[in-house]
């Protein structure tokens, strides 16, 4: 039976757990992830004395947690793009201060290699100015070896990323999946939910969605499953993990890491499926700036080198022989996927296209226009026995420059011209399937230098005007004049009009426009991105996160409770004793 | 009803408004201390291909500017060349006309003759200049032979030994097809440097071909039409202690006037480098104010945002330090 004793006695019990979770909260206020908890006090049920019913004082119904799933889910999402934009955006400053520099770099190298040509044309018999162009050759080498170089680092820190990456998002899954367990043993044993424990899992998921964008979905026994890929991909499904390992990708020899998941019973490549969290923004970074930086800068280079020398053979040297190959000319092989049958890349390869000399008109650049920033896909189709050529990373078919433009179609043995450049097939055990890649341009990158060493051997004297098919007497400067025009003349890049619409200088240009574009549009999205965070957060602390001075109020609140609860035991007490005193 | 605040959200807020100010701050003194507003591509993608078309146009100018100083320096040496042929041909001409006066004798004439073989090893002389880079300046493009004019028939006359396909153009200016073509005369962005030795040196002024000469000994002779051969002519003539021949002092008065030709032509040249010089300095100067409009911060408004950013930071500092000195805890005793 409910009396003044057994009520004063459940409130002072009430008012001790207030002031505990009070206490909890003022020592969780700084601790990340933490939502503050809350005693959801109720009314004993009353009791019928005779025809009343008396109250039977208070109880702590449950302690909650004030949490709204909706809020925590946003916040996990604008975290995981979030971390997505900051992890592009650190790399991509990185790479645009060293290849896209505004001062010097690159176009400096270029005009100064030019200005040597110009030196040169304007006294063509001199040994110095002669020298002096091969040593600016090698000057615009050196730089392009330091960004390439410096390119490749990228490349392969980009990959350390991807696997360390990998790494600390199954680490957390450990920990998540332990949480998981915790829950569930805790939801089978207590009465109260086990709110700090689903705090730490909440925060534990959360660290994850820094990693990699996750959606969560909570099962009946409690139990969080995680799925990445836009909810399709199970991480965790109950309670049971499947591991995602970074390890080289299907064209090994590329050396390129990539992210990949148990499938049923495939392994699968993974990695443009996964769009967030850190692990998304370094992929981001890698497809959509390194590489197109890699390939754009590369095609510069082709179609300075292919120009350069299609010019240089218009021309003779002081030795009366017609100009060799000033660069080195473009020879790149495929690389094999590692299912192949045929698993020798070297069969395919590719090069510039050949063009004959003209001495005494202009020379043919036509090819060096039609150059795309492109990786080729090359993939057999045994019924037809010829490969097909794709695009790499869009998968679009590579079609040829007649109208209507034709699927280019390479038969083994053969050869065919693929966006400007000539691509050999050997002949070889292929089967239906069977896939190559090749990178003219990222090659270019590494192969780039002069052949010439002899400052006699460079051509720059024309024709001889009176005499076809002669070379003109030696100070003639026809040659290296046109070879110094090429710093105006556009080449690169087929416009509209079917011209080729950029200079080399331009489609540096471009390289660096695009590296600029895809840094101020990632740092523009994570400002964005940054906002929506705040908001989401503030909104989550408005609704979770401890108010001290709330806990204050509290404080005096429930201690001022508990007093007069204690107060009404010393009633009891004197009721007692007067009762006791009159039995006296 | 109010919203509530967290502790937590105060500490953010007031953190993030920090971090924000500084961040603005960070960027505003890096234009001021670079006075560029574009340091990185990012920071204005599209107006970084144009600035870098903006620095090659403003480096090429610096090239044919360069190229103008050097074609101008070549012609100059040319035209000093052409002076000092001229000084040689009036000595040879004031000679010819005093020994057809009556009043010299025969050892008068030959003692000249002495003179006017020095004239000739003078004037061949000039004809072999050659530029700082030991090349020769008329003789086209085969400035590598041993000399302009030799002997090479063993006649006693002498005959041009260069090249007669064409002449070194040197560009000065934008060329609308950036192409050359062998022998490219017309041209406007380039500017010819040097003449050949068979036009500046020509006794009629038209390019080669030959001259009939009239020897002392009667005969009338066929040589190359340059003014070597009127000079070795005006030599035996006095060596033979015959009165040289009104033809000979004509000869060489066209010469003279054809070398003056050459230099107006020359004169005409220097003019077209000098023009061109002045009109890519102005060229050059509105590409620069376009390049400055582009890529420099204006100062003004960069100080004043500085200001304003740091006055920003520091009331974000002081409200800070303010809120977080206000708790309820302090009142509970």
């Amino acid at each position: 039976m409910a009396d003044l004793l057994t009520i004063a006695t459940s409130a002072t019990r009430t008012f001790q757990r207030a002031l505990d979770v009070t206490s909890h909260n003022v020592a969780n206020v700084s601790t990340e992830g933490y939502n503050r908890q809350r005693v959801e006090i109720v009314s004993n049920s009353p009791q019928l004395v005779g025809a009343t019913f008396n109250g039977g004082g208070s109880t702590v119904d449950t302690i909650e947690r004030v949490y709204a799933d909706y809020l925590w889910q946003q916040k996990l999402q604008a975290v995981s793009l979030n971390e997505r934009y900051d992890s592009a955006l650190e790399n991509a400053k990185a790479l645009e201060g060293i290849i896209a520099a505004n001062d010097g770099g690159v176009q400096e190298f270029l005009q100064r290699f030019f200005d040597s040509l110009q030196a040169l044309s304007n006294e063509p018999l001199s040994t110095t100015n002669r020298q002096m162009l091969l040593d600016e050759a090698t000057n615009l080498e050196s730089h392009i070896q330091n960004i390439t170089t410096f390119i490749n680092d990228q490349q392969s820190q980009a990959n350390a990323q991807v696997s360390s990456l990998v790494d600390s998002i199954n680490q957390q899954l450990d920990v998540i999946q332990s949480a998981n367990e915790a829950v569930f043993q805790a939801n089978t044993q207590g009465t109260f939910p086990p709110n700090d424990i689903l705090d730490q899992r909440d925060q534990a998921i959360m660290k994850l969605g820094e990693l990699v964008d996750v959606r969560v979905f909570e099962q009946p026994n409690g139990m969080m499953d995680v799925y990445i890929g836009n909810g399709r991909l199970p991480l965790l499904s109950d309670n049971t993990r499947t591991p995602l390992t970074a390890e080289q990708g299907p064209y090994t020899q590329e050396g390129r890491t990539e992210v990949y998941m148990q499938i049923g019973d495939q392994k699968r490549v993974v990695s443009d499926l996964i769009s967030g969290g850190q692990l998304g923004g370094v992929l981001d970074y890698r497809k959509n700036m390194l590489d197109p930086a890699q390939r754009e800068l590369g095609l510069m280079l082709n179609g300075l080198v292919n120009s350069f020398n299609i010019q240089h053979a218009q021309g003779w040297d002081l030795n009366n022989n017609p100009g060799g190959d000033f660069f080195q000319p473009l020879n790149v092989a495929s690389v094999a996927h590692a299912d192949n049958t045929e698993t020798n890349g070297a069969l395919i390869t590719a090069q510039f296209v050949p063009v004959t000399a003209t001495p005494g008109a202009p020379a043919d650049f036509s090819a060096i226009a039609d150059y795309q920033p492109r990786d080729y896909r090359l993939t057999y189709d045994a019924a037809a026995g010829v490969f097909n050529v794709f695009d790499r990373v869009t998968g679009e078919t590579i079609t040829d420059n007649g109208t209507p433009p034709a699927p280019v179609t390479i038969a083994p043995g053969s050869s065919a011209v693929v966006d400007g450049l000539q691509v050999n097939v050997g002949v070889g055990t292929y089967a239906e399937g069977d896939s190559f890649i090749l990178q003219p341009h990222q090659q270019m990158l590494k192969d780039f230098k002069h052949i010439i060493t002899d400052p006699d051997a460079i051509a720059t004297r024309g024709e001889d005007p009176n005499n076809a098919g002669t070379p003109a007497t030696v100070g003639d400067n026809t040659n290296v004049a046109n070879l110094a025009n090429l710093s105006t003349l556009k080449l690169l890049y087929r416009g509209a009009n079917d011209q080729p619409s950029s200079t080399l200088l331009e489609g540096y240009s471009k390289m660096a426009s695009g590296v600029g574009l895809y840094t101020y549009g990632t740092q523009i999205k994570l400002d964005a991105q940054t906002d929506v965070l705040d908001q989401v957060s503030q909104r989550v602390e408005s609704m979770s996160g401890v108010n001290l001075d709330e806990e204050a109020a509290n404080l005096m609140r429930f201690q001022q409770a508990y007093q007069a609860a204690a107060q009404m035991i010393q009633v009891s007490n004197t009721l007692f004793d007067t009762l006791i005193g009159v039995m006296r | 009803m109010v919203a509530r605040i967290s502790t937590n959200l105060f500490y953010h807020t007031g953190l993030n408004a920090m971090e924000q100010h500084s961040s603005d701050l960070l960027k505003i003194q890096e234009q001021l201390s670079t006075g560029k507003r574009i340091n990185r591509p990012s920071d204005d993608p599209v107006a970084v291909a144009k600035l870098h078309n903006l620095n090659k146009s403003l480096a090429t100018i610096d090239r044919f500017v360069e190229n103008g100083r050097y074609a101008k320096s070549q012609l100059e040496l040319e035209d000093v060349v052409l002076n000092d042929t001229t000084a040689s041909l009036q000595r040879a001409r004031e000679l010819t006309i005093q020994m057809m006066n009556d009043t010299y004798n025969a050892s008068d004439r030959q003692a000249t003759a002495a003179e006017i073989d020095q004239i000739i090893k003078q004037v061949l002389n000039l004809t072999n200049t050659r530029n700082p880079e030991k090349e020769l300046l008329f003789a086209g493009f085969s400035s590598d032979v041993a000399a302009v004019f030799a002997d090479s028939n063993g006649d006693g006359f002498y005959e041009y030994q260069g090249d007669t396909s064409g002449q070194r153009f040197v560009q000065i200016g934008f060329d609308n097809d950036s192409y050359v073509a062998p022998n490219d005369e017309g041209d406007p962005s380039r500017v010819r440097i040097g003449d050949r030795g068979t036009q500046a040196f020509s006794v009629t002024g038209a390019e080669g071909g030959n001259i009939d000469i009239l020897r002392p000994d009667g005969t009338t002779v066929s040589v190359e039409n340059n003014v070597l051969n009127v000079l070795v002519n005006l030599r035996d003539w006095l060596q033979a202690g015959e009165q040289p021949p009104a033809e000979i002092g004509d000869q060489l008065y066209q010469s003279i006037n054809n070398i003056s030709q050459v230099q107006a032509q020359l004169g005409g040249r220097i003019n077209r480098i000098d023009s061109q010089y002045e009109a890519l300095q102005t060229f050059q100067l509105t590409l620069k104010e376009h390049k400055m409009n582009l890529e420099e911060v204006d100062v003004v408004k960069a100080t004043a945002d500085f200001t304003q950013t740091q006055t920003a930071l520091q009331f974000a500092q002081q409200t800070f330090a303010k809120v977080q000195q206000i708790s309820l805890f302090d009142y509970l005793r």
